[in-house]
């Protein structure tokens, strides 16, 4: 699916690629392999992190959401993104790297069944092997493991940053009332650390 | 060999030919399914509103993150390939160093795709929370005027107690 218009990608982005230092930053991480690991890495943290940030400060602000969801919403947005990036970096790259080397190698089922096959249909499958653990990193660790892990974490937080005042939700209009009250009354607002 | 492990290795074959697209719409279909539906039943948080939220606010994200990805990295990566293939850009097709080069520009492309999708995501957000909890109007004056005695009773106490 090429949906940008090539005119566009051809008169502002091509001359990018063109440039020197680009291409001296790519022919490093394509010679050296801790290089390479060490920029994708990095992109992963950096990704993650800005997400984390930038999601969490507009949930906070998200005036339209309601208060005790709003700030669960923030919470969990920076529990999230922060457990993507520690599960990703570890279970992730683990599985992408480590595991086809495992399963295709060191598997006895898996390398016995290879060498029934024929030579270019192992290729084929070995590849096939690496793709779907490279799919299967991110799906564990950034779909599953990180929901599973990140609300009672998020909850955990919510308490101990957003307590709630109220243990039963009716008596939330008269404490609002209260509030209002004495903030009109005192002209500051009401403070329960005393 | 027997038809399952026939299947296995079909299917393995046929992963090896996953594109770059379609792999991105196998992580986002599994974002959009499989993520909320463990968000929705975390037993560990009890206000069923509130993980409702949260799955929402992670379907609307994947759908819109696979939208960008679609509209904006994908075909700045086979534009990149075309580009190898025609020579005008110095890298050669299928070298390790276009695939550094198409590393580092999906991560900055997807970086800068990160605010214009928080800023959707938290517009669309409400809206669809609203259709999920509509507003029963009527029943909220109706609440207010209930309460409204325990209300002015409960005033009284604590102008008491400030005073």
């Amino acid at each position: 699916m090429n949906v940008a218009p090539a005119s566009i990608l051809n008169k502002v982005i091509q001359p990018v690629f063109k440039n020197k230092r680009l291409y001296d930053f790519t022919k490093k991480m394509a010679t050296s392999e801790n290089f390479y690991s060490g920029v994708a890495l990095s992109i992963i943290v950096v990704k993650h992190g800005i997400e984390a940030a930038i999601h969490a400060k507009a949930s906070y602000n998200n005036k339209k959401v309601p208060e005790e969801q709003r700030n669960f919403l923030a919470i969990q947005d920076a529990v999230n993104y922060t457990l993507a990036i520690v599960l990703m970096i570890t279970l992730g790259r683990f599985l992408g790297t480590k595991g086809k080397t495992y399963i295709t190698e060191q598997n006895k089922t898996v390398s016995k069944l290879l060498k029934k096959l024929a030579p270019e249909v192992a290729k084929e499958v070995k590849t096939g092997i690496g793709v779907g653990l490279t799919l299967m990193g991110p799906i564990l660790s950034h779909r599953i493991m990180t929901p599973l892990l990140s609300m009672p974490v998020s909850k955990v937080l919510k308490e101990r940053f957003f307590p709630d005042i109220d243990v039963n939700n009716n008596q939330k209009p008269y404490i609002n009332a209260c509030e209002a009250w004495y903030s009109k009354v005192k002209g500051q607002k009401l403070n329960y650390s005393g | 060999m027997g038809v399952g492990t026939n299947l296995i290795v079909s299917s393995f074959r046929s992963l090896a030919h996953l594109t770059e697209v379609k792999s991105n719409i196998i992580l986002k279909a599994t974002s959009m399914t499989i993520t909320p539906a463990i968000l929705m039943s975390s037993p560990f948080v009890d206000n069923q509103k509130t993980k409702n939220y949260v799955a929402v606010k992670h379907v609307i994200g994947a759908i819109l993150g696979l939208g960008i990805n679609l509209l904006v990295s994908a075909p700045v990566t086979k534009a990149l390939d075309n580009w190898a293939k025609a020579g005008t850009i110095p890298y050669l097709p299928g070298s390790k160093q276009l695939a550094a080069l198409k590393l580092v520009t999906g991560g900055v492309a997807v970086a800068l795709t990160i605010p214009p999708t928080v800023y959707l995501v938290n517009k669309i957000l409400p809206g669809v929370m609203k259709y999920i909890y509509p507003e029963n109007k009527n029943n909220t004056t109706e609440t207010k005027e209930a309460i409204k005695p325990q209300l002015t009773q409960n005033k009284k106490n604590n102008r008491n107690w400030l005073a």
